[in-house]
């Protein structure tokens, strides 16, 4: 009892007595497939109560030395396989040996995640739900970045593309938006170390599309992708983690021989969107044969012809982009080679990668090259030291689209009625000409971590971790003279040319300590108590600069002559925090945890510097307990609740005062002025979220399926509110306060089986889906309105809001107009006061991802995911209507005249003119194929032929069909998708579909 | 075994882990929080005499905000101006690109939660706030530097500026900078409005200390505070007037030096095509194009986005340094000139016109005749002021002026007869707007009644 009461006071910071020296022994032993014998790798093997692990070599072996003589409980676990538990006897001195045969089974209970703390932890332990990608299970071949890799993987976690574009990012949210003015972006962690996530990551604009910082993660050295969902369970992250947390384990070598393997891929890109033509009624008795850009004039659309005004006597039409189509069919180009291996010394992992794409216009390429080492050494039984380091240089050339007078699809979707001789049918510019802007993003990225692991006695052990995120970006963009290239657009001056060059860097420091004591209480009553702080400190700066009016044949700003301009921009935003945990466990059945963590940070205001996150919760197996009936139907299950909090930090100068540095010309001369910055606000403080959530998992059916359900209710209070003041006080239009309330709630569930497992067919599956309902209880302000969005109380963050109308075909002609407005002949009717039209994001997101596998070696699998429950604003076709260039409105008033678009399309686009942009938002919800692929893996005897150890080759299709109601061009575009909330197709690259076919070999 | 790590610690090491979470949790943490801003000024630095010319340049380049925009903030926008949609309302400039935002103002159909508008009604209080700093400044450590006039003077053309341009019901609020609390300000009647901008006027003209340019200022200024609020101010405004030369100005300057810096009308017309030079437009306007006061280009702008519409650059505003005039002499010249013909002197009426003709160096200036009807002669006085004081935020109020009713001291004109109207060039037919509304955002001041979208007391007062 004393040793306990050590041990235990000892964690919690009151230990009085050293602890004695204990005689020492070795476990070994191997690890096999209960059914087929195979040994399995990887799998982990650790002492109950203790902190000491190690992996299983290739062949299933295991060695743990050093361990304290005594009896002691040995657990093996594997992702796939139920864990398995068994007492062992060390000696004093020698080795013990201890087997197990594990049985696979589709719970996920035994899974092993990685903890705030830096501990392995299985999933039983956890009292919340976390989402795990095994990239053992996935296919790599149809994905092409990482945000692809997210997409419908894990229920809860919603990855919203913006489009076709290449280099584009994805706006990720996991349960729902929680701050209504700061990002809403989960906290990325690799291998313990905090890096960059930024999802709109440029200084220069190409109309809408960004790169996020996500995509410079090469997927292929990931091992393992957990997802912390939500403040239930990532208080220990404290502020930043309010809106979950990725984590991301790369991979790591195992003991074993040498293992080497490599693959190349290669594939096509192609845009399969048919975008719509541009429409024009023509009077040709007033003399309106054609449009033509040397006289002024509209076209005969049906309200003039109903006014009077004109007689149509005709329809034009023309599509410049698919006439004169800008698109090429892309391709890409994937290389890598790893090689892994080690012994109990050490063990290792080395990679490289080349990644090259090009996407559906000649001049959107990327080039994305990385490189990983991963060691550890094993130091002793008591110390081992991990080094993750990974270099990625990336390259990338961005086309010019979206809301953009220099973009493709706008010049073509707002262009002309007929294919002239100096734009051929383009608007603004010709794509030749467009096409003559270089918009380069160059990135090399480092991303370092040290994790030093010392166990100085066998129930304590300490964790050091420290890392380097490192980015160095450089956002260029060159606008060559006309003279040198005779197609320099002919916007403003940009024909003189021009030259933007912006490096930014950014460096995220992490410092991580925690110390954590195992301790037995008394006969099944275990636990740990952790303590642990942490720093992190993101800086982040960048220059600006620019000049116009290029030297002939120069490309630099060198060559720049005028208009010079420069900036500057600092920010340091640092966190410092403490946390303690206790956790509990009671007969591996009951697992109890408490959490508390204290932050500092130095965006906080002066009279807040301190915030607290407690956190805490409860896992039960219930299925393990003698009460629960063995049957078949449900073999095991757990329930689980927990609640927890965390936060997010206001912006770096949010909290201060601040008047902006400008330049003024005065008497003939510039000087040195100021502008007000900032009003600043001492009161700022953290947002805080807290989260409850309940759940259970049950295996079904004889371990043939499992199920997992998940309730949340997160609630989100001291939201940070950017509040429009009053614009007469002069200083400035919109103050951060904390005065929002802000609740996201929903349920997660998951079932995964194999339903058949024959020995020539095998069908697996995972069906998959979240609901999440999105409010704003309390804004403290009126609503803010943000064009066609807005955030309102009682609504779902950013829905859509608009003017609503009603509209009859008074006088039969079939078209309606608005020309006997107002009064008892007026077809359309506008609404006085906005009202909600529906959610911008998807509250429903179901994913069914099935595999068949045939004769052990071929394998057909596809991925199906439906997102329901938002809408979208079409406002691509929304602007061709304020143009008069959509076919709603150039319909023939002539009575017996065929009308090509519906009364309700013509109201739209009348309304739209009218100010209403209601019937453009339209239901975005959608089915889409996101992956089909057909895997060949040779046989060991075909691939011992080549050579190699494994061989298999795959062939694969991405975003292969979508079915949808959506009349735009694709419901998942978004010309913002570097922002919070706004969100609408705006002349948008849509998805684009590729096929891919990828060898991988192993020797 | 024992490794290295266990000689260099011994088992009770973790006594050293210990301690040192002690240590860190007892030691000042806050040391570890510190960052600098180098980016920005904080307000402490801007103290005494010396930051005098800067805080009387803040004014001056907030002004220039406001009046006539920029080409790039520090807030990474693009801004237009006063004089840029005020122009855009009137006859004197016609939109030639997609925008819905200033398409709205071309058709006088300009919505509350217009976005465009939303940032120039803040820009306008910016600049009246700034130049109220920087008075503020003078009177704590300059009192009677001249420069404390100029600043004044701007702070009250600010006023004016927003009483010409906008309904009534305009607040003037304040913000404490030390606590961000904002003071809201009452909805101001138009007339009341004046009379802030015309007291604030003769403040300006008690601290010019015998500089000449502050004070005629200060006089354009107040004269023009007392023309808009009625005809039978003008003999009092041509009196304050009268020692201005007529080759005096007050300039907007700008320059290339830095793109806050450029010019608005030059940004947005010239480079980015988004204006062009009006001409009769909504049948009611003036022929500026066939004007030599008003020299346009055809040519420079080969941006062809404009869908069907053929690009007209006004040479007044073709380069990003391209000076705005917020006064003048000639401005003077028309006041006495317009005060004249209230007082039925119409030789000196017709004089002022005409002597303003001679004077100019400007070729193809006929000299004018005097009209027969008083409608006539009003009309005359009106197209010579379009011509002279083209695209400098006087045409606006000059067309309220002639639209308001002579019971409110106006020339009782029929507006559809003096704005732009009928059938707007690109489709639809022109809104009855005689000027801009008060945006949305204004209703955030617990003294504006609203509801939205009724953020004026008189929408055309």
């Amino acid at each position: 009892m004393r040793t306990r009461f050590r041990r235990y006071a000892f964690a919690t910071g009151v230990w009085l007595v050293p602890a004695t020296a204990l005689a020492q022994g070795t476990i070994s032993g191997k690890v096999t497939d209960k059914a087929t014998g195979i040994p399995v790798s990887s799998a982990q093997v650790n002492i109950v109560g203790s902190t000491r692990a190690t992996l299983t070599s290739d062949n299933g072996d295991y060695n743990l030395r050093g361990v304290a003589a005594g009896v002691l409980t040995l657990r093996a676990t594997r992702i796939g396989y139920a864990a398995s538990n068994q007492l062992v006897t060390v000696p004093a001195s020698g080795v013990v040996t201890a087997d197990f045969a594990l049985a696979s089974t589709p719970s996920k209970l035994d899974e092993i995640v990685v903890s705030a703390t830096g501990m392995q932890e299985s999933k039983r332990e956890q009292a919340t739900s976390i989402g795990t990608i095994d990239m053992d299970s996935v296919n790599l071949a149809p994905v092409g970045s990482f945000s692809e890799l997210l997409t419908a993987r894990t229920p809860g976690v919603v990855a919203m593309s913006d489009g076709g574009t290449l280099g584009a990012g994805t706006r990720i949210r996991i349960r729902g938006s929680n701050s209504v003015s700061l990002d809403n972006d989960p906290l990325i962690i690799i291998d313990g170390v905090r890096a960059n996530g930024d999802e709109g990551s440029s200084t220069i604009g190409v109309g809408g599309q960004v790169p996020s910082r996500l995509d410079d993660i090469n997927y292929e050295d990931i091992e393992t992708i957990n997802v912390i969902k939500g403040p239930a369970a990532s208080s220990l992250y404290g502020t930043a983690a309010a809106n979950g947390v990725i984590q991301i384990t790369t991979k790591r070598g195992s003991i074993g021989k040498q293992k080497w393997s490599a693959h190349v891929a290669g594939g096509s890109v192609s845009n399969y969107v048919k975008f719509p033509a541009n429409y024009g009624a023509v009077d040709v008795e007033a003399g309106d044969t054609v449009f033509s850009q040397a006289t002024q004039g509209a076209p005969c659309i049906t309200e003039f012809q109903a006014a009077g005004a004109c007689t149509f006597t005709g329809l034009q039409t023309f599509n410049p982009l698919e006439t004169n189509s800008p698109f090429i069919t892309g391709n890409t180009q994937n290389y890598g080679l790893s090689v892994s291996g080690g012994s109990d010394a050490m063990s290792y992992y080395l990679s490289g990668e080349l990644d090259k794409g090009k996407g559906v216009y000649e001049i959107n390429q990327q080039r994305h090259a990385s490189l990983r080492a991963n060691a550890t050494a094993h130091l002793g039984p008591k110390f081992d030291l991990t080094v993750n380091s990974s270099f990625g240089q990336n390259r990338l050339r961005l086309p010019q689209n979206d809301n953009n007078v220099i973009g493709v699809i706008p010049s073509g979707i707002l262009g002309l009625v007929f294919d002239d001789s100096v734009n051929h049918g383009y608007a603004f510019q010709q794509p030749a000409n467009i096409f003559a802007i270089n918009t380069q993003q160059n990135t090399e990225r480092y991303t370092g971590a040290t994790t030093g692991t010392w166990r100085p006695l066998s129930w304590l052990s300490a964790n050091i971790v420290t890392g380097l995120d490192f980015s160095n970006r450089i956002d260029q963009e060159l606008i060559p003279t006309y003279l040198d290239n005779g197609v320099t657009p002919r916007f403003a001056d940009d024909s003189l040319g021009n030259r933007t060059s912006n490096p930014f860097q950014t460096f995220i420091y992490t410092l991580n300590g925690s110390s954590t004591a195992s301790y037995n209480l008394r006969p099944g009553l275990s636990g740990s108590s952790t303590i642990g702080t942490q720093y992190t400190q993101a800086y982040r700066h960048g220059t600006f600069a620019f000049g116009k009016v290029l030297a002939p044949g120069t490309g630099s700003l060198n060559g720049a002559t005028q208009a010079f301009a420069v900036g500057e921009s600092t920010r340091k935003d640092i966190l410092l925090g403490a946390y303690g945990q206790e956790q509990l466990n009671w007969r591996d059945r009951v697992y109890l945890s408490g959490t508390l963590r204290v932050d500092k940070n130095n965006a906080f205001g002066r009279n807040h510097p301190t915030i607290a996150y407690p956190g805490g919760g409860i896992s039960w197996v219930i299925g393990n307990e003698d009460f629960f009936p063995k049957q078949n139907f449900i073999s095991q299950a757990r329930i689980r609740a927990a609640y927890g909090e965390s936060g997010q930090q206001p912006g770096f100068r949010d909290a201060v005062a601040f008047f902006s540095p400008v330049a003024v010309h005065v008497d003939n001369q510039d000087v040195a002025s100021f502008t007000p910055g900032n009003l600043g606000n001492p009161n700022l403080k953290a947002e805080r979220t807290g989260e409850a959530e309940l759940g259970f998992e049950a295996n079904l059916w004889k371990d043939i399926f499992a199920f997992d359900f998940t309730f949340y209710n997160k609630k989100t209070s001291d939201a940070l509110i950017k509040r429009q003041l009053a614009l007469s006080n002069g200083v400035q239009r919109l103050f951060f306060q904390n005065i929002g309330q802000v609740q996201n709630k929903g349920v997660e569930m998951s079932l995964t089986g194999t339903p058949f497992k024959g020995k020539t067919v095998a069908w697996d599956f995972t069906l998959s889906g979240s609901h999440n309902s999105n409010k704003a209880l309390k804004l403290g302000v009126p609503p803010i309105i943000f064009g066609d969005q807005r955030h309102q109380n009682g609504y779902p963050l950013g829905g859509y809001w608009a003017l609503p109308y009603t509209f009859k075909d008074i006088n039969g002609d079939g078209a309606i107009t608005t020309n006997n407005c107002p009064g008892a002949g007026c077809e359309l009717t506008l609404g006085d006061t906005a009202v909600y039209f529906g959610s911008a994001f998807p509250s429903w997101d179901l994913t069914l991802g099935s595999g068949i596998t045939l004769f052990k070696y071929v394998r057909v699998a596809a991925l199906l995911n439906r997102r329901t429950g938002n809408k979208l604003l079409n406002f691509t076709e929304d602007f061709r209507c304020l143009l008069d260039i959509c076919k709603a409105l150039n319909q023939n008033i002539d009575p017996t005249a065929k009308k090509t678009s519906s009364l309700a399309d013509q109201a739209a686009a009348i309304a739209a003119q009218q100010g209403s942009n209601a019937g453009f938002i339209e239901d975005a919800s959608f089915w889409k194929l996101r992956e089909i692929s057909l895997t060949f893996s040779a046989p060991d005897q075909l691939a011992h032929k080549f050579g190699v150890a494994g061989l298999s080759l795959t062939f694969a299709g991405r975003n292969l069909g979508t079915w949808t109601k959506y009349k735009g061009l694709d419901p998942e575009t978004n010309e913002n998708g570097g922002q919070q909330f706004l969100t609408d197709e705006f002349l948008t690259q849509p998805p684009v579909r590729t096929y891919t076919l990828r060898m991988d070999v192993r020797w | 075994m024992h490794t290295i790590i266990d000689k260099l610690y011994g088992r009770r090491s973790w006594l050293v882990l210990t301690a040192g979470v002690f240590l860190i949790s007892a030691c000042n943490t806050d040391q570890f929080l510190k960052a600098t801003d180098p980016d920005n000024t904080p307000p402490g630095a801007l103290k005494g005499a010396s930051s005098l010319p800067a805080f009387r340049a803040s004014a001056i380049g907030d002004f220039g905000l406001a009046f006539d925009g920029n080409a790039l903030n520090p807030d990474g926008n693009e801004y237009e101006g006063l004089v840029n949609m005020t122009g855009l309302l009137t006859d004197e400039l016609q939109n030639a690109e997609t925008f819905p935002t200033r398409t709205e103002v071309d058709r006088r159909h300009t919505q509350v939660n217009n976005a465009t508008m939303r940032d120039i009604f803040f820009n306008a209080h910016l600049a009246r706030v700034s130049a109220g700093r920087a008075a503020g400044a003078y009177a704590a450590f300059g009192p009677t530097d001249p420069g404390r006039s100029e600043v004044v003077s701007l702070e009250a053309y600010a006023i004016l500026l927003l009483a010409e341009d906008y309904c009534s019901g305009v607040p003037l609020s304040n913000i404490d900078t030390a606590t961000a609390n904002v003071e809201f300000g009452d909805p101001l009647t138009t007339q009341a409005l004046l009379q802030v901008a015309a007291d604030t006027f003769s403040a300006a003209l008690t601290f010019t200390h015998g500089d000449a340019d502050r004070h005629n200022l200060a006089e354009v200024g107040k004269a023009r505070t007392l023309q808009f609020e009625g005809r039978s101010h003008l003999q009092e405004a041509a009196l304050l007037v009268g020692d201005v030369p007529t080759n005096w100005t007050y300039k907007i300057t700008h320059s290339r030096n830095s793109q806050r810096q450029w010019n608005g009308l030059y940004e947005f017309m010239w480079l980015e095509g988004r204006w062009i030079e009006a001409d009769t437009e909504g049948v009611n306007g003036l022929r500026y194009r066939d004007d030599p006061r008003n020299p346009f280009s055809d040519v420079g702008n080969t941006f062809v986005g404009n869908h069907n519409v053929k690009f007209y650059g006004t040479l007044r505003y073709n380069a990003p340094d391209s000076s705005t005039i917020l006064a003048s002499g000639i401005e003077a010249r028309l006041i006495e000139a317009e005060a004249a013909l209230q007082a039925n002197d119409n030789v000196t009426f017709l004089k002022k016109l005409n002597d303003l003709r001679d004077s100019s160096g400007i070729g193809g200036l006929a000299p004018l005749v005097l009209p027969v009807t008083v409608t006539g002669r009003e009309d005359l006085l009106f197209s010579e002021r379009g011509h002279w004081l083209y695209l400098t935020a006087h045409r606006l109020p000059d067309l309220r002026r002639l639209s308001r009713s002579t019971l409110n001291d106006g020339y009782g004109r029929n507006p559809e007869t003096v704005f732009p109207t009928g059938t707007w060039f690109r489709g639809g037919v022109y809104g009855p707007d005689v000027n801009f509304p008060i945006p949305i955002e204004e209703l955030n001041n617990t003294k504006v009644p609203g509801p939205a979208p009724n953020t004026c007391l008189d929408r055309n007062p």
